[in-house]
């Protein structure tokens, strides 16, 4: 029997809730996007990507889903000072937090653990680039 | 005829012992033994055997635990319980025993798992 990962669809919308809650947050990146920015997106925002899912298998079909998430957060200023208030408020809202989904029933939140981060650089085309891993795990019921 | 993998696996065990989102299973069984060895005139003497008369079997599964469902103690209903420890389908094996030992392992950063370790009393059957 093949059983797909855990569709991004259902954490990325948890996680944007998340975002869209932390208001400290909201107020220095208002803008946050799954896989890719709109086009002409205004300096501060944010891209989450999928980086990579590992299920860890238990007997009976159930499973551990383990999602790698980036966030990339960009900004053109002069100074780091933005970004760098960015990923501190990112770490505030995101670290051990709690995500709910709309899936209930199959899919349960585990935890959302901070792996790493890129601090902020001056990256290409002129903007400042910080990238933060999380590690979020799911608990998939047996189908 | 092909070869098994574990994802069909499975650990039962009646009674209160815990069996929640068991992911491996080890089972040890073994065949007693008797030196035979007779010395040769000359040497050297080659060791020879014959098979015991007694068998035991031991065994381990490691389960992530649950939020829920709290573990419980060694042997926490004091009898002989039925194990069965399922390789694929009715491809099992099973028998009765007792918990013996309880390992929990808790991780910042990993799963939470915990560790049985069984012996099993009487016979051990295998089942297809």
């Amino acid at each position: 029997m093949v059983i797909a990962a855990i569709d991004p669809i259902l954490w990325s919308e948890a996680i944007i809730t998340k975002w869209d809650a932390s208001a400290a947050l909201v107020a220095i990146v208002p803008d946050v996007w799954f896989d890719h920015a709109e086009q002409g997106a205004t300096f501060p925002y944010c891209v989450f990507h999928e980086i990579d899912v590992v299920p860890d298998h238990i007997f009976g079909g159930a499973s551990v889903e383990n999602v790698r998430v980036q966030f990339s957060i960009f900004d053109d200023d002069g100074s780091h000072a933005l970004i760098s208030s960015a990923v501190a408020q990112l770490y505030l809202a995101f670290d051990s937090a709690t995500l709910s989904l709309s899936d209930a029933t199959r899919y349960t939140h585990m935890e959302m653990q901070r792996l790493s981060e890129r601090p902020p650089r001056w990256a290409a085309e002129n903007v400042w680039q910080a990238d933060i891993d999380y590690r979020v795990r799911f608990f998939r019921t047996a189908s | 005829m092909a070869a098994l993998t574990g994802d069909t696996g499975l650990v039962t065990w009646t009674g209160a012992n815990y069996d929640t989102n068991v992911f491996d299973w080890t089972a040890d069984i073994e065949q007693g033994e008797h030196d035979v060895t007779v010395f040769a005139s000359t040497p050297p003497t080659w060791r020879t055997w014959t098979p015991g008369k007694i068998r035991t079997f031991t065994g381990t599964f490691q389960a992530y635990m649950d939020d829920t469902t709290i573990q419980t103690a060694p042997d926490a209903p004091e009898t002989l319980e039925t194990v069965t420890m399922r390789l694929k389908g009715a491809v099992t094996i099973s028998g009765t025993g007792f918990v013996r030992r309880l390992g929990l392992k808790v991780n910042i950063d990993d799963k939470q798992t915990v560790t049985y370790e069984f012996r099993g009393s009487g016979t051990l059957s295998f089942n297809s």
